[in-house]
């Protein structure tokens, strides 16, 4: 295989499923595509194993990798206002993100370790969008966050906001 | 901004005593523990590493970055990083609540005061004056009211 370009790649999640894609699906995740290019083709196995991620979320990853396959390359500059500002998402991704709570977080995990940065910042805008307008106990009831708060320290904070009339 | 801003044990003075005390006491240890085993067993907001949680807050308003950040002590620092201070008249622009009316209006249950009620002690009352421009909490219009704890 050392003259021709690979076109499919085998990615091999940390339970040992393998799954074959399109190399230019694959390459959505940055990881991917830097060793690609840093290994060059004439080194590069096939099979591309990713540890740190499951079957499921892998192949749940995938599915985005797909149907995304053709966006344009994000700009490098993606501190840009505009990324940050809005949390709004695109139909077919806010679908796609319909899933259980440990699901999404397995996948911005899974996005975060590939380096595949739209799909990363639709995970943190859904968890934002479960988060907007509710009260800190609806958030804990939401998330299942303990309240490891002690009675003082609760007080500590309303003094350093200063959230009291009568401070 | 910088990841090591938000580490508990770099906050500025300003946040007193109870960052040391996250830093030092053994609850600390007590929520590593808790990380660790559910970074184990399961993924949840709770487990996702610092770098991820920044990113959550930055896409929330000052308001809902206060509400996720008095949730519990791993996310204060954070919110506190990014946000700092925010008034209780401070409230969310772009939700809208739907009024008996059928109109839908930015709902003043979405302004801090309001969704901190069980935060707050008893006897802060939030009442609402007139209509409050997007500079909200600037006018004063929201106040504050002693009332006793029924």
């Amino acid at each position: 295989m050392s003259e021709t370009k690979i076109q499919k790649l085998t990615l091999v999640a940390n339970d040992g499923n393998k799954i074959e894609v399109d190399r230019q699906v694959a390459e959505k995740s940055v990881l991917i595509k830097n060793m690609l290019d840093d290994l060059g083709d004439e080194q590069m196995s096939t099979e591309v194993p990713i540890p740190n991620v499951n079957d499921t979320v892998l192949k749940k990853v995938i599915e985005w990798c797909e149907h995304h396959k053709n966006d344009p390359a994000a700009p490098q500059d993606d501190d840009s206002d505009s990324r940050k500002k809005t949390t709004d998402i695109d139909e077919w991704d806010q679908k796609f993100m319909q899933v259980d709570q440990e699901m999404l977080f397995e996948i911005i995990l899974a996005s975060n370790y590939l380096d595949i940065k739209p799909l990363l910042d639709v995970g943190c805008k859904t968890v934002a969008n479960m988060i907007k307008g509710k009260s800190p106990e609806e958030i804990r009831k939401t998330f299942n966050i303990t309240n490891d708060f002690t009675p003082e320290e609760e007080e500590q904070i309303r003094r350093e906001n200063e959230w009291a009339e009568d401070r | 901004m910088s990841l090591f801003g938000m580490a508990p044990s770099s906050q500025s003075d300003d946040s007193g005593d109870i960052i040391d005390d996250i830093t030092n006491s053994e609850a600390r240890t007590a929520i590593e523990t808790e990380i660790f085993t559910n970074a184990a067993h399961t993924a949840a907001i709770i487990s996702l590493p610092p770098e991820i949680l920044l990113m959550i807050f930055d896409h929330l308003d000052p308001v809902s970055s206060t509400c996720l950040g008095v949730t519990c002590k791993n996310f204060y620092p954070i919110h506190r990083a990014i946000h700092g201070t925010v008034g209780l008249s401070a409230y969310i622009i772009g939700i809208n609540k739907c009024y008996p009316d059928g109109q839908y209006r930015e709902g003043w249950e979405f302004c801090l005061g309001a969704l901190l009620r069980d935060f707050l002690p008893g006897h802060v009352y939030l009442s609402v004056w007139g209509h409050r421009g997007h500079k909200g909490s600037r006018n004063k219009t929201l106040r504050f009211m002693q009332m006793e704890r029924s």
